[in-house]
């Protein structure tokens, strides 16, 4: 049912008109406000939601919302595998994938968990042997560098987590360097290859269909290129190509043989397939044990969303915040704001995870939808967005809902020295990030009445953005799991509420085919139902590119 | 002299046997008890060229005699031999503290690697003089060596026992042998840099392999032409596939952790052992680029494995290498080698690789069916053997040699393809 037609929607919309002009100010002095709106019953997380623009009142409201709208139901159905991504007739079973074994995985038909763990046990086969430096390029010398080529969901993830995790490099793991490249322009592999060797050069191309052109055509230069190191084409997309594919055929065709093919299934959604063999990059870099913690940090959330009443479950409270932010306040603006310099790539995920699945504004049932889904997404290192982007939360005009996600421990260094000296970065690190939630909440009324007296226009801070606090005990493969799995859920919940299907991304299709027909107008030949202004831009790169290949005849 | 040998090592049980057969009175006793070897003539060392027979007639003239035990209060020696390194420096310290509570001893002669200063602190404290003669025995060698030695180095500070040593070496000090005399730290250091040297000429070596092979020239005419150069000389200039055994490596480990705490350091001897493990995989990279990483399931015939010819031992030895990459790639390997069939057998075992490494007891039948041929030790036996066999048995007359043991011409004409280091065909 569309979200507006819920029963409970008229009187909470009723209700938010006295938040919306509510200062959190008036809010934040209330010391039972933590006891509600702080959540300590997950395991390694804290989740404060007490900067946010509700009351516990509120909150309850949005949680019968949550009922009315089958919540519970449809976590049921996403973990039993049904179908839930109706308009491509298929179960979306990514939480199978990380599930350590038939029995403590969701799913009756116990055949799923067989074919991961196989899957998981070649991936483990392949991964020894390049950890043991045995893995051979056309010459023989051994693989030193894996470079991952994907785009979308095979690229994010595994770059995202890759990156988080460096502390967390298996021993073996150190002589081997691990790269990405995804863009269709071929401006990082260019970047890239220049500093490899071919010979001692391995390329994982992922992708779903193995048709994405993206990928493939990064895949071709990358052919090329070891080719003009002299390997012959037969033998070098033997020895420096791994495919990663639901598409065993098409791996074929393009020259992978079997024993360098991993298997990937139509029922793992690109941005939901860093679980699956797609993690292969992820588990190249932390080791199959590493990457086992990941999965098991993902499951313990999947148990959590599985067995906890939805007046506890995280997700599902994670879900009802952004919906009430977006639905009701009317704030569309949602920034993700890690205080961890790991978590560099981590914005960069969520946007497609959030926007590619939520993105939509038809309903289940294809009918139109009048209220706002996702908000616009986006986010970087706070520390480092504190000298870009936080001038517009703090004194701009748009009104954004913030996620603060921040370690309380962090392990750094070789020697106490060291130790101490990283130790005394974390401390500001978290006071950077507590003071900036505050000052977001409180404005200017966060100094003293005195000192507000002095300030003038220019150095007044409205306050009252809301955002939301996420503490993790310490960042570790178990626990990015962990929270990358509650935003999943997060996600997967808010669809339910806005009526959507999350799962399938019909959006990205068009543009693909509209690319493959600009193409030949491009190389010359006459398109005359083009728009104007496509038209007009055409024939100004035909304008240089005739003068360079002029230039080149003289 | 009353001397007492401690160490169950070659270097121990040479040194014994030696002292022995010019009438010295010999206790060869283990460094602790429980490494007492209650059968010396199964030690691995007594392969070493003619220590076994030496030792039994020490034995049984009764000039040497074994005990379990450093016994200070029964023996009461003149000297003590230091021949295997005492575990950490409290039990060096204790060591010194037993023999001094002989009162007949006029000193303790260390001969085991010891890193440099490593003595210092134990000699502070003790009250018994000490002094460092840096092995200068080679497996393979060890009685020729320890006879008729071309350097002898004693680092020694205490003129009484120095009279004393030279006394006791005075046999084996010959009119052409170098005799050094200098202070202990200055012995330990010298055993290293002899040793950084070697493996550096090695190293250098290979690495002028590896160009010729881009340049199309051979590689032993180079060789020639650097040797012949009195400035420069013949030793320690044959290209291979690198240098094992347990002491250079562990030399040139100590040595490079002392380069590396110079801030500037840029890290030469790193190279030379960097060198040196990538040679060690030269030969697998031939025939992995000759058969296009094909070889899953193919048997390749090893003739040799010791780490030198003459020796039993295969510590950092290339055929550990070959081994362990051949065996990955799901390669069949039948290694023979006349000396080291035992530890070879061990380390098959230890690795688990019974099903698809065997060790042969005959260099031909190891041939049997096999897609060619790998020489890894330069034994006298390979030298020539019977070409016409060896096309017989093999699937393909096909040779990779990492010792350069054949002329590329000669191999042509008797029909085989041939690849070696620096040499023969390009791949």
């Amino acid at each position: 049912m569309l979200l507006n037609k819920l029963p409970g929607w008229e009187s909470l919309l009723a209700k938010s008109e006295d938040y919306t002009s509510l200062h959190l100010d008036m809010l934040l002095h209330d010391p039972d406000r933590q006891k509600k709106l702080m959540f300590t019953n997950l395991e390694h997380f804290v989740m404060d939601f007490s900067k946010q623009r509700l009351s516990a009142e509120i909150l309850d409201d949005l949680i019968e919302l949550a009922k009315q709208a089958k919540v519970e139901k449809r976590i049921a159905s996403l973990l039993s595998g049904e179908i839930v991504n109706q308009s491509e007739n298929r179960a979306a079973l990514h939480v199978a994938l990380r599930a350590p074994s038939a029995e403590a995985c969701f799913l009756e038909d116990k055949q799923y968990n067989k074919k991961i763990q196989k899957a998981f046990g070649k991936m483990e086969m392949l991964i020894k042997r390049i950890h043991a430096l045995q893995w051979r390029g056309f010459t023989g010398k051994p693989i030193r560098n894996v470079v991952n080529i994907g785009v979308g969901g095979s690229d994010l993830g595994p770059l995202m987590t890759t990156y988080a995790l460096d502390d967390f490099t298996a021993p073996d793991a150190k002589k081997i360097n691990i790269h990405f490249a995804s863009s269709i322009d071929g401006a990082q592999l260019a970047g890239l290859l220049p500093k490899l060797n071919p010979e001692t050069t391995l390329f994982c191309v992922v992708s779903k269909t193995f048709t994405t052109i993206d990928t493939l055509s990064n895949a071709n230069t990358a052919v090329t290129w070891l080719k003009t190191a002299g390997a012959d084409e037969k033998v070098l997309k033997k020895q420096h190509f791994i495919g990663i594919s639901a598409a065993k055929q098409k791996m074929t065709d393009w020259g992978i043989g079997e024993s360098n093919q991993l298997q990937l299934w139509d029922w793992v959604g690109g941005r939901y397939s860093l679980w699956s063999t797609v993690g292969f990059s992820i588990a190249l870099k932390i080791g199959m044990s590493g990457f086992r913690d990941f999965l098991a940090g993902a499951h313990a959330i999947d148990q959590h969303l599985s067995s906890t009443p939805i007046e506890k479950n995280i997700p599902v409270l994670l879900s009802l915040i952004d919906v009430w932010n977006c639905n009701f306040l009317t704030i569309n603006a949602h920034a993700i704001l890690p205080y961890d310099g790991r978590l560099k790539h981590f914005h960069a995920y969520l946007e497609q995870l959030e926007m590619e699945s939520n993105g939509k504004s038809v309903s289940v049932e294809n009918e139109d939808i009048d209220y706002r889904t996702c908000p616009i997404l986006w986010g970087e290192v706070g520390p480092n967005a504190q000298h870009a982007f936080y001038q517009l939360l703090h004194q701009g005009t748009e009104r954004v809902n913030s996620d603060f996600l921040v370690a309380i421990r962090r392990k750094a260094g070789n020697s106490d020295e060291e130790r101490e000296s990283f130790a005394e970065h974390h401390s500001l690190n978290l006071s950077n990030c507590l003071a900036q939630s505050r000052v977001l909440a409180l404005g200017s009324t966060a100094l003293s009445l005195d000192e507000q007296m002095k300030l003038s226009p220019h150095q007044q801070y409205a306050g009252s953005q809301p955002s939301t606090t996420i503490l993790i005990d310490e960042l570790t493969p178990f626990t990015l799991g962990g929270l990358i799995a509650l935003y999943e859920h997060k996600v997967f919940i808010s669809s339910v509420l806005w009526d959507i299907n999350p799962f399938d991304q019909w959006g990205v299709e068009l543009g693909k085919s509209i690319a493959k027909k600009i193409q030949p107008a491009l190389e010359g030949k006459d398109l005359d139902y083009l728009d104007c202004s496509t038209s007009a831009l055409i024939k100004q790169v035909h304008k240089v590119l005739n003068v360079d290949s002029e230039e080149k005849s003289r | 002299m009353k001397i007492t040998v401690i160490g169950h090592s070659l270097e121990g049980i040479t040194t014994a046997s030696c002292l022995a057969e010019i009438g010295n009175k010999v206790y060869l006793t283990p460094m602790n008890e429980d490494e007492f070897q209650d059968d010396l003539f199964q030690h691995s060392s007594m392969q070493d060229g003619g220590l076994y027979s030496i030792f039994k007639t020490q034995i049984d003239e009764t000039r040497l005699r074994i005990s379990t035990r450093i016994n200070v209060e029964d023996h009461n020696n003149d000297l003590y031999f230091v021949t295997t390194i005492p575990e950490d420096k409290e039990s060096l310290s204790r060591l010194l503290d037993l023999l001094s509570s002989d009162k007949r001893c006029q000193g303790v002669v260390f001969t085991c690697s010891i890193p440099v200063g490593g003595l210092d602190k134990a000699i502070e404290k003790s009250h018994i003089p000490v002094a460092y003669i840096p092995e200068f025995i080679r497996e393979g060698t060890a009685i020729e060596d320890f006879r008729n030695p071309h350097t002898l180095t004693i680092g020694c500070e205490n003129n009484q026992l120095l009279k004393l040593i030279k006394e006791l070496y005075k046999p084996f000090i010959h009119s052409h042998t170098h005799l050094q005399i200098m202070t202990i730290k200055e012995a330990e250091f010298s055993r290293f840099a002899i040793s950084a040297m070697l493996a550096t000429r090695v190293s250098f070596m290979n690495e002028l392999a590896n160009i010729t092979e881009l340049l199309n020239i051979d590689i032993e005419a180079i060789k020639r032409a650097l040797g012949s150069d009195p400035r420069i000389g013949e030793q320690y200039l044959n290209p291979g596939i690198g240098f094992g055994g347990r002491q250079l490596a562990s030399d040139l480990l100590q040595v490079t952790e002392l380069e590396d705490t110079q801030a500037d350091n840029i890290g030469l001897l790193n190279r030379v052992m960097t060198i040196n493990e990538r040679q060690k995989e030269s030969l697998f990279r031939k025939v992995w680029r000759f058969f296009e990483g094909d070889i899953r399931g193919r048997t390749f015939a090893i003739w040799g494995g010791a780490f030198k010819p003459n020796s039993s031992k295969v510590n950092n030895a290339p055929i550990l290498k070959l081994i362990d990459s051949f065996a990955f790639q799901d390669a069949i390997l039948n290694i023979y080698d006349p000396g080291c069939s035992q530890e070879l057998n061990e380390y098959i075992e230890q690795q688990q690789l019974g099903n698809q490494v065997a060790v042969c007891d005959n260099p031909y039948s190891a041939l049997d069916g096999a897609d060619a041929l790998l020489i890894v030790t330069e034994w006298r036996e390979f030298l020539m053997p019977d070409f016409d066999e060896i096309k017989l048995r093999l699937s393909e007359p096909l040779i990779f040699d990492g010792r350069n043991i054949y002329d590329p011409q000669r191999m042509k004409e008797r029909g085989y393809r041939y690849f070696a280091i620096g040499r023969g065909e390009r791949i």
